[in-house]
């Protein structure tokens, strides 16, 4: 039974590589640097989705350009990252302690990457692309006071029960038979391209004001979830079943609003809201796939060819499965985007330093590319010759903090950003651990035609 | 003044487009009660379900021409066909039709049951009501995925059916069976006698016998105390405290002869006790079948017999040799034997060892 059960979990874990999340897009490094302050002095392709006010022409950028090469966030609500990894890789042999801080209700991961990123994974793995070959690298340009952003992102969540956690750390024992279960351990994947068309206009030497046209494309959006196994005591038999459900396409729209206003000289206020309107529909064909396994199989078989045996097929409702129905219950439950309010100053020292202090807030429903924790986020940048350095410190409701640093190098135009947080804290007692990463390059014209 | 103007109407505009609010997207299903699904199914098998919470998988071969299969939400419980022996839960009564069409495989049924709406102590009670009032509720090889509420059993024939709380159980005690003391099995009606010295033999007639069950003439095994179900402490270690045996049957009879110094030496007849073993394990139930049937099978049918203290040893059964516990009573103007008869079953350690636990099960013969 210890290897039926294994790689049942370790199908699970194997989702969960893949960088993911609770948090928004991942931002771009410069941002991920401050621990998300960057908003109120955001500029170029950077200001488009999260403040389009500051697409007006400020500090003479004429023309930007930027990509985002690789980005991911983790963030894993039971256990710190570390321990993560000791989880996935204990086979059986794990520390004893590895369980103590792992919820009752189990041990969550939430993760966001590039498409691209996800993808690199997949294949690297030899595991099915979740991004749904949405692999073209986050990219963005300005020109004068409008622009677009073009993303490709993919997020996965996963729950796993802290009985499976447990056959993980300690393996199968026969013993422990009447405890295990697999509860509430589900996952919930989505894949979406956006792009994002933004237009800045400066009302006044010391007002600008914008807004935003997000034209959603729906890659894929997936449930799954994992039944209960059916134990045959007699003949020491145990089969477990998981299901998926996943709808192929859609598509949406969402409108931005943002204004800008100069306070004092380099002293900058914006307020800003994401999907202040927006509406999202997914396909309606649906696909399923659902696979059973018992120890025998199992134990025989690479882990890959489990994961690679969810072969999708249609979902007819007049011959599906509970387990089917089942795991589609919460597909289209929120399944469109959170409305998000920012808010924050921006102080440019006459040196070149910045300071940016943000809130932000999560309204109303949508949760796709869930709005994370309401917080708080104080960065700087410290501007030395062709580097630029970076920190900040964010505060998030439910007691956890982030921290972030990074750089950005500058060779006239051209430019290289690469941003790193670390996030810990608690939420509700669950020990809260988080990592992000985005590396951009770029260039920027200050000076349209020189 | 002209500062204001953009930011009012911004604010304006934000403010209306702000109070439109998008509502979760519905699923494409059919959830309608009055839907019915219509599939055609042939002997190659296949799956028809109704969204509103169940699913029936025809294995290949459980039909033997292509037939047009409906399903159909039922309507209110009281409407079900029969009197099952228990308490229908609400949602999970279904039509299947054509109820006349024959089945010769079972076919695998998933029901969605609410579990909120059963208490923790009905759970290991869950079993099948079917339009067919001479079967008794099916429980055999069922389970019930607590999680997801998700029932798996399996139907015999079509038409009606509901998911439903039975009654025809028996508990499993969780204490240490009491030890039997065995005692003279005394014959009766005797017929003939012969031998000399200190030695006599006897020839009886009239057997011990016990028949409860579910249907017809035959009584519930649980109001007539004829059969007792005990657990040992290893079951109780491994498995739920809660346990049920489920359309417990006890058919059989034995009658001893021969006797010799007033001990029987041979015995005729045979005994058969069938359930349905209910037990939770983790966040499912689980069932396990309890099917021990054994018949006198020596010359004549008869079986050689060897009583020795509170055992009885049967040396010509259809399952070889078998030793069972036995107690003899008084019983009005009658006499009651308890025999005691034992299912064992194989629990893996951590260690690599193996633990034996036995359910034990006590049958009540009288004559």
């Amino acid at each position: 039974m210890a290897s039926a059960i294994r790689p049942l979990l370790a199908v699970l874990l194997a989702f969960m590589v893949a960088p993911s999340l609770k948090a928004q897009t991942i931002p771009w490094a410069r941002s991920v640097a401050m621990a998300g302050a960057d908003f109120a002095l955001t500029r170029g392709f950077a200001a488009i989705e999260s403040n389009p006010a500051n697409l007006y022409i400020q500090d003479s950028v004429a023309f930007s350009f930027g990509s985002s090469l690789q980005g991911g966030r983790v963030m894993v609500t039971g256990a710190g990252l570390r321990e993560l990894g000791d989880i996935v890789t204990a086979a059986g042999g794990g520390d004893p302690r590895l369980l103590a801080n792992i919820p009752e209700d189990g041990l969550r991961i939430d993760a966001v990457s590039e498409g691209s990123t996800a993808a690199r994974l997949a294949r690297a793995l030899n595991l099915p692309d979740p991004s749904g070959n949405a692999d073209i690298p986050t990219f963005g340009f300005t020109y004068k006071n409008g622009g677009i952003v073009v993303r490709n992102h993919t997020v996965i969540s996963a729950l796993v029960s802290r009985e499976l956690i447990d056959l993980a750390v300690h393996g199968f024992n026969p013993e422990k038979i009447n405890e295990y279960a697999a509860k509430n351990t589900s996952l919930r994947s989505f894949t979406l391209t956006t792009a994002t068309f933004g237009l800045g206009k400066r009302f006044d030497p010391r007002f600008a004001a914008g807004f935003g046209v997000r034209y959603v494309r729906g890659r894929k959006l997936l449930t799954g979830r994992v039944f209960e196994p059916e134990i045959d005591v007699e003949n020491k038999l145990l089969s477990a079943t998981a299901a998926t459900v996943e709808a192929r396409g859609g598509s949406g729209l969402g409108l931005d609003a943002g204004m800008t206003y100069e306070l004092r000289p380099r002293l900058y206020a914006s307020i800003a809201i994401q999907n202040v309107w927006q509406r999202m529909y997914w396909s309606k064909k649906l696909f399923v796939a659902q696979s059973s396994f018992d120890q025998n199989e199992i134990g025989a078989i690479d882990m890959r060819e489990i994961i690679n045996r969810f072969e999708a097929i249609d979902f007819e409702p007049d011959g599906a499965t509970l387990e089917a129905y089942a795991a589609s219950a919460d597909l289209f439950e929120e399944s469109f985007l959170p409305r998000v309010f920012r808010a924050g100053l921006g102080w440019k020292a006459s040196t070149g330093t910045e300071v940016q202090l943000t809130g932000s807030k999560a309204l109303g429903e949508g949760a796709l590319i869930p709005a994370g924790s309401d917080r708080i986020a104080a960065g700087v940048q410290h501007s030395w010759r062709g580097i630029r350095a970076r920190g900040g410190v964010a505060f998030e409701g439910g007691g956890s903090r982030e921290f972030g640093a990074g750089f950005g190098l500058y060779w006239g135009a051209l430019m290289l950003d690469l941003g790193g947080s670390w996030t810990n804290g608690s939420l509700s007692g669950a020990r809260i651990s988080g990592l992000s990463l985005s590396l951009a390059v770029g260039f920027v014209f200050t000076e349209l035609g020189t | 003044m002209h500062r204001a103007n953009p930011l009012v109407a911004l604010s304006a505009v934000t403010a209306v487009l702000a109070s439109c609010i998008q509502e979760d997207q519905s699923l494409p299903f059919e959830t309608d009660p009055n839907h019915t699904t219509v599939r055609s199914i042939g002997p190659s098998g296949g799956r028809i379900s109704h969204p509103l919470g169940i699913s029936l998988e025809f294995p290949p071969g459980a039909l033997e021409r292509a037939a047009q299969i409906s399903l159909s939400v039922g309507g209110s419980l009281g409407e079900f066909p029969g009197s099952p022996e228990g308490t229908l839960i609400p949602g999970t009564f279904f039509q299947i039709s054509p109820a006349a069409l024959e089945v010769h495989q079972p076919v695998a049924v998933d029901v969605q049951v609410l579990s909120d709406s059963i208490t923790s102590k009905d759970l290991v009670r869950l079993g099948i009501a079917t339009e067919n009032i001479d079967e008794p509720i099916t429980t055999k090889g069922l389970s019930f995925d607590l999680t997801s509420g998700i029932m798996h059993g399996q139907l015999t024939a079509l038409g009606a059916m509901a998911v439903i709380v039975a009654d025809n159980a028996l508990p499993v005690n969780t204490e240490t069976p009491p030890l039997l003391g065995g005692g003279d099995i005394p014959p009766a009606g005797v017929s003939g006698a012969s031998g000399s010295g200190a030695s006599t033999n006897t020839t009886t007639t009239g057997a011990f016998e016990i028949q409860c069950g579910h249907t017809g003439r035959v009584r519930r095994c649980f109001g007539s105390g004829s059969m007792e179900f005990w657990a040992s402490g290893e079951i109780q270690d491994r498995l739920s405290s809660d346990m049920l045996v489920l359309n417990p049957l006890a058919i059989g009879s034995l009658e001893f002869s021969d006797f010799v110094n007033g001990v029987p030496t041979t015995a005729t007849g045979s005994l058969s006790v069938q359930g349905t073993l209910r037990v939770q394990l983790g966040q499912a139930i689980t069932s396990f079948e309890v099917d021990d049937v054994f018949v006198t099978n020596g010359p004549g049918g008869k079986s050689a017999v060897t009583v020795s203290g509170g055992s009885i040893t049967l040396h010509q059964t259809s399952k070889g040799e078998r030793t069972i516990g036995f107690e003899i009573r008084p019983s009005g103007t009658g006499e009651q034997l308890i025999v005691r008869g034992e299912r064992t079953v194989e629990f893996d350690n951590d260690d690599g060892t193996k633990t034996t636990a036995t359910l034990f099960i006590d049958l009540r013969l009288r004559r």
